[in-house]
């Protein structure tokens, strides 16, 4: 086991899951802001 | 006029053990297929390949005759199709046009567990370090903790070309045993009454077909802003998406959904059989890549879990989640969120888990992508 690898295994690991929460919040607002915007409306109605 | 048996009968002469091993499986991933229905679309095509290659002088792979080269037909299809990763971007169009993102904007906090439930790519990453691998050797086998077969081609691709056909057939298989692999993580780390929690969702929900469209757009623009080096994975299957919302290409998304995905189907999974030969394949790392990608499974499931008890914590009683749901983050669709549907109405038949469980296994496939664009770009930044 090469405890350089290790360190840097884990350091990936810190940053990919961080990384991988910050896109989904991001996503998140994307999905709450364009739905807002451009709501459903019944078009049968027109 | 002597001729030896070598010479007239080379490929029986050239037979090791290693072959009939390697035909062996070839003929278990077909039964697979066949009998048990497990991801036949990729497993038969893994097999049959898997026999293809394994007799000595076979002429679907390049040998070496009289000193000229003769180029064999698998290997043409592995060097047009996944070292340049025309094959695996060719599917997340496929898939792309398959999903619908609608399920997301019943309740897009559930979206979150599309990054919760890839905690197991990260530990087994950490963990294959353990055992000797490199740095890219280790993420490409954690990745297969995706529960994405194209995702785990092109990392592995990538990274760790010698251990491509283990993991190609670690992905594949595991996300056919989702519903032996998942029950019994979350059986252990769940509660009876956790297990029986009723979800509010908004199942009515419309979503307009603005929204549609714009979001496969703002997706890729952000992960282009964000990660770029993730957009051939995301943009592609996106592009597909923005094909089946748009609205005005319903032949060309049925093409993709259909020919295309079929197509590359076929030619994906006897192509990836190229690398299953003996000499490649029979080797100690190919088992504890294996072991490995149950640990990545594994610890995907937990980490779904873990993180919406977490979530309930702070959570009014009317807005919990059932724990199970978050095991549905990972990319398996909609394998996982019928496991976890089936499991729920065990739990109580009146409870119907299928529309968060869809909402959440739809945030696991942009999640798993995302995880897999990310390593591609932070193991090379630490070497």
């Amino acid at each position: 086991m090469n405890i350089d690898i290790l360190n840097k295994a884990l350091q990936i690991s810190g940053i990919g899951i961080a990384t991988v929460f910050i896109f989904m919040a991001v996503f998140y607002f994307v999905i709450v802001g364009i739905d807002k915007f451009f709501p459903y409306k019944d078009e049968s109605k027109k | 006029m002597g001729f030896t048996f070598q010479e007239i009968m080379p490929a029986i002469a050239g037979m090791t053990w290693q072959h009939l091993v390697m035909i062996a499986v070839g003929c278990t991933l077909i039964y697979l297929a066949v009998k048990k229905q497990y991801e036949p679309t990729l497993l038969l095509p893994m097999g049959f390949g898997a026999i293809l290659v394994n007799f000595p002088f076979s002429a679907v792979l390049t040998q070496v005759q009289g000193g000229e080269t003769v180029v064999g037909a698998l290997n043409v299809l592995f060097d047009a199709g996944i070292a340049t990763e025309l094959f695996p971007l060719l599917i997340f169009i496929a898939i792309g046009a398959m999903i619908d993102f609608s399920p997301l904007f019943q309740r897009p906090s559930l979206l979150l567990f599309g990054a919760a439930a890839q905690f197991g790519i990260f530990m087994t990453m950490v963990l294959a370090t353990f055992f000797g691998f490199s740095l890219k050797e280790a993420a490409s086998i954690g990745i297969i903790g995706a529960a994405d077969g194209p995702t785990s081609i092109i990392v592995a691709n990538q990274f760790a070309k010698d251990l491509l056909p283990a993991i190609s057939v670690a992905a594949y298989s595991y996300m056919a045993l989702v519903p032996i692999i998942q029950p019994p993580v979350i059986k252990l780390l769940t509660s009876k009454s956790e297990r029986k929690i009723r979800m509010k969702t908004d199942a009515n929900k419309k979503v307009s077909r603005t929204t549609l469209v714009l979001f496969p757009i703002i997706i890729t623009v952000m992960a282009g802003l964000i990660a770029p080096s993730s957009l051939a994975l995301i943009g592609f299957l996106m592009f597909g998406n923005l094909i089946r919302e748009c609205g005005v290409l319903n032949s060309l998304s049925q093409t993709a959904q259909k020919e295309l995905g079929n197509l590359v189907t076929i030619l994906l999974g006897i192509t990836i059989a190229s690398t299953m030969t003996a000499e490649r394949f029979v080797q100690l790392d190919t088992l504890m890549i294996l072991g490995l990608g149950i640990f990545a499974f594994v610890f995907d499931t937990a980490g779904g879990v873990l993180f919406a008890k977490l979530m309930n914590k702070f959570l009014k009683t009317e807005n919990k989640i059932n724990p199970m749901v978050g095991a549905c983050g990972i990319s398996a669709f909609p394998m996982s969120a019928r496991v976890i549907h089936g499991m729920g109405l065990k739990e109580d038949p009146t409870n119907y888990l299928l529309m968060p469980a869809i909402s959440t296994n739809v945030g696991g496939q942009i999640g798993s992508v995302i995880v897999g664009g990310l390593l591609l770009m932070l193991v090379p930044l630490f070497g």
